[in-house]
């Protein structure tokens, strides 16, 4: 049974919804204020938070900028269609995934399952792994990411993709491989969620390190981790 | 407008100078008095003289001739009918061509030498004739009527001329400012920028306030305004409704999911639940696509500017267009004569040509091809431009409504639609997104059946190109 948060401020929508991911084995509480929302979600731990973006009290994006304050927590925002700057900007503050309104159910499910099945994957035992690369290290089990013996905090998308790129570093990994690994989903060249993934995630890389870019995007083709063999020189 | 500002200029100029110059022939001819009437007070001058020289020498003979004519200072002699002069101490003014002719029967004057000399025939009181001659150093002035205009005109018409034009300069200009101004703005209203307005002078001047000029400019502003508004209102309520139908239509997809859940998968009631499937999921397509619209109809410019290879946009679309195509047994055919680099929302700009290729794909033929061109085109001014032809083997657009297929809702076959399954706002967000872009969009009719459409696009320059090149390699996003 996963625990899931449902915040939106459609009553019914909110009990159909209810009981069609019940019988998917999930567990739903829905909140229908962004206030109380945002007061739930940090006070239990949801394997997954459904957070609308219109919400009376406080809205969707503010409600993620608090949660990603102090968790990882899974997020996948419900936007409005039509609206470009809302996915965008719900992507930017750090959402897992985005699906718009109205969605199909079955779509919903299938996202929700992509975002926990990563976090599960990571989580089992005998997948237990360490990598290696420069200053870098991750650890697959504890879902933790060391660079320079300093802590990064990851999100389950960020922490997905950098295992991915730190798999086969120095190469050039194409960007329909990563969606499908790392989003779970066929590559749409008008969906901007990877590169908005990879915008943070070199970000929060950038934070603790001398190097400019750990990921490079090649144009036309996808998306390189960066060796410096020589840290030293590389520091110049 | 150069062409009104120039009628209108030379017109004024030209009526103005010929008014000036008709309207001082007639004052002069009208003022001053014309040679005949100066010949006549000359002459009856002269017959006064004649008498009064005639009446002295018949009373005193030509000791008192000679004293009337130093009285008068003048050269004067007076003869018979034809003979020389009847005193000898006085000049002969007849001079050789006087001798043998006849008497005169009027007035003449010829050059004698250094003198004019006048002949004037007189009959006496005693029934005597004679021959007046009065000898002068000049030619009579007056002969000619034309110096007169002139010297009386000359020095003005220039100046005349030149006030002329610049009077008509001005009053031309006053026409024509606010006329250019307007066509300006009407000529933006028309390609759909309704926040044109003219500028209203700020009327400081109390002589242009209130001209007809003056209103109509108002009354453009006013139009514009109420247009904008009626737009405003138009895009407000498509958006809205779109807006509202999101939520029940969330819902219904979840209701419907959970009935078909619910729903034995034999029965009858799986197709039905089906059939509505499809049509929510249209009415959700339309709605998505109507949001898709509003919001660029509200966009004045493009966010998220970045350099975008038509070349590759339309590569990585042809897979899946061919695969659409593959179920109706065609092929989509892609030739490109060169790179085309321009600078855009790439979302938008794959949006545009996507909804334009599954259009092209939705009407052509069975077993036809749909041909994709991409070519530079260098236009007159010398900018280049992209363009993008997609062509298909469909019915084609009767003539007069080529200008309409990118209007919302447009359809040529109504009964078609339903068939072909588009919802009809694809063609208006590619128009719209290709707008956005400073680019052009139209449909020809092909030779041998169908529709090309042409999508052109403005180029990125040289560098531009290589500074957005530098761009790419060193991504911020």
């Amino acid at each position: 049974m996963e625990d899931v948060l449902l915040i939106d401020d459609d009553v019914e929508l909110c009990s159909m919804l209810r009981d069609y991911l019940e019988k998917y084995g999930f567990r739903v509480s829905a909140v229908h204020r962004g206030d109380t929302g945002l007061k739930v979600a940090l006070e239990h731990r949801y394997s997954l938070v459904l957070l609308d973006v219109m919400l009376p009290g406080i809205d969707g994006f503010e409600i993620l900028r608090k949660i990603r304050a102090d968790s990882a927590m899974n997020v996948l925002m419900l936007t409005a269609r039509g609206e470009d700057v809302d996915r965008i900007v719900g992507l930017e503050i750090g959402a897992d995934d985005y699906l718009p309104k109205p969605f199909n159910p079955r779509e919903l499910l299938a996202r929700m399952r992509a975002i926990l099945r990563r976090t599960a994957a990571a989580g089992t035992p005998n997948e237990h792994t360490l990598l290696h690369v420069d200053d870098l290290e991750l650890d697959s089990a504890a879902r933790t990411v060391l660079q320079n013996g300093r802590s990064v905090e990851l999100t389950g998308v960020e922490f997905a993709l950098l295992e991915v790129l730190m798999h086969s570093p120095g190469k050039v990994i194409a960007r329909e491989e990563l969606a499908e690994e790392v989003l779970g989903r066929k590559f749409n060249p008008l969906d901007r969620s990877l590169d908005m993934h990879l915008s943070r995630l070199r970000k929060k890389l950038a934070e603790g390190s001398s190097h400019e870019d750990r990921v490079k995007t090649i144009r036309g083709a996808g998306y390189q981790l960066t060796i410096h063999r020589n840290q030293t020189e590389a520091k110049d | 407008m150069r062409g009104l500002f120039f009628k209108i200029f030379a017109i004024f100029w030209i009526a103005q100078s010929l008014i000036f110059i008709i309207s001082t022939a007639l004052i002069v001819q009208h003022r001053f008095p014309r040679p005949d009437i100066l010949m006549d007070s000359l002459f009856s001058n002269l017959r006064n003289q004649a008498r009064e020289s005639v009446d002295a020498f018949e009373t005193g003979g030509c000791g008192s001739l000679e004293a009337y004519a130093a009285i008068h200072g003048q050269t004067i002699a007076l003869t018979r009918e034809a003979g020389s002069s009847l005193c000898p101490g006085m000049p002969d003014l007849a001079g050789g061509s006087g001798n043998g002719t006849r008497f005169p029967d009027h007035i003449i004057g010829r050059q004698v030498g250094q003198q004019y000399v006048w002949s004037v025939p007189f009959s006496s009181a005693t029934n005597r004739n004679y021959v007046f001659l009065l000898a002068r150093p000049h030619a009579p002035e007056g002969h000619d009527p034309y110096p007169d205009l002139l010297h009386f005109a000359f020095p003005q018409l220039p100046v005349a001329i030149a006030v002329g034009g610049a009077t008509t300069f001005v009053l031309v200009l006053l026409f024509t400012r606010p006329l250019v101004k307007l066509r300006k703005a009407a000529r933006e209203l028309a390609q759909g920028n309704l926040r044109t307005r003219v500028a209203e002078p700020a009327s400081k001047s109390r002589f242009f306030r209130g001209d007809e000029f003056q209103a109509l400019v108002h009354d453009f502003n006013h139009m514009a305004e109420r247009l904008e508004s009626l737009v405003g209102a138009q895009q407000l309520l498509l958006r809205d409704v779109s807006h509202e139908l999101r939520s029940p239509l969330a819902r219904l997809n979840v209701a419907l999911e959970l009935a078909r859940e619910d729903a034995d998968p034999d029965t009858e009631i799986e197709t039905h639940l089906g059939r509505i499937e499809r049509e929510t999921e249209r009415l959700s397509k339309l709605i998505s696509q109507l949001l898709t619209l509003s919001s660029m109809e509200a966009m004045n410019q493009v966010n998220n500017f970045g350099p975008v290879l038509l070349n590759e946009l339309i590569d990585q679309m042809t897979p899946d267009a061919g695969y659409e195509a593959q179920q109706r047994q065609c092929t989509v055919s892609f030739h490109a004569d060169a790179e085309c680099a321009i600078l855009g929302n790439r979302e938008l700009l794959y949006r545009a040509v996507e909804n334009v290729l599954r259009n092209a794909i939705r009407y052509t033929e069975e077993n036809s091809e749909v041909e994709i061109r991409l070519a530079v085109v260098t236009e007159e001014k010398g900018s280049s431009m992209a363009v993008l032809e997609i062509s298909d083997r469909g019915p084609g657009i009767p003539e007069s409504e080529l200008h309409s297929i990118f209007q919302p809702f447009y359809r040529v076959d109504r009964a078609r639609s339903a068939e072909t399954g588009g919802v009809g706002v694809g063609l208006a967000i590619a128009e719209r997104a290709v707008k956005l872009h400073h680019g052009e969009m139209r449909a020809y009719n092909r030779a041998g059946g169908g529709t090309t459409v042409r999508l052109q696009l403005p180029l990125v320059e040289g560098d531009d190109r290589q500074r957005q090149e530098r761009k790419i390699t060193n991504p911020v996003s």
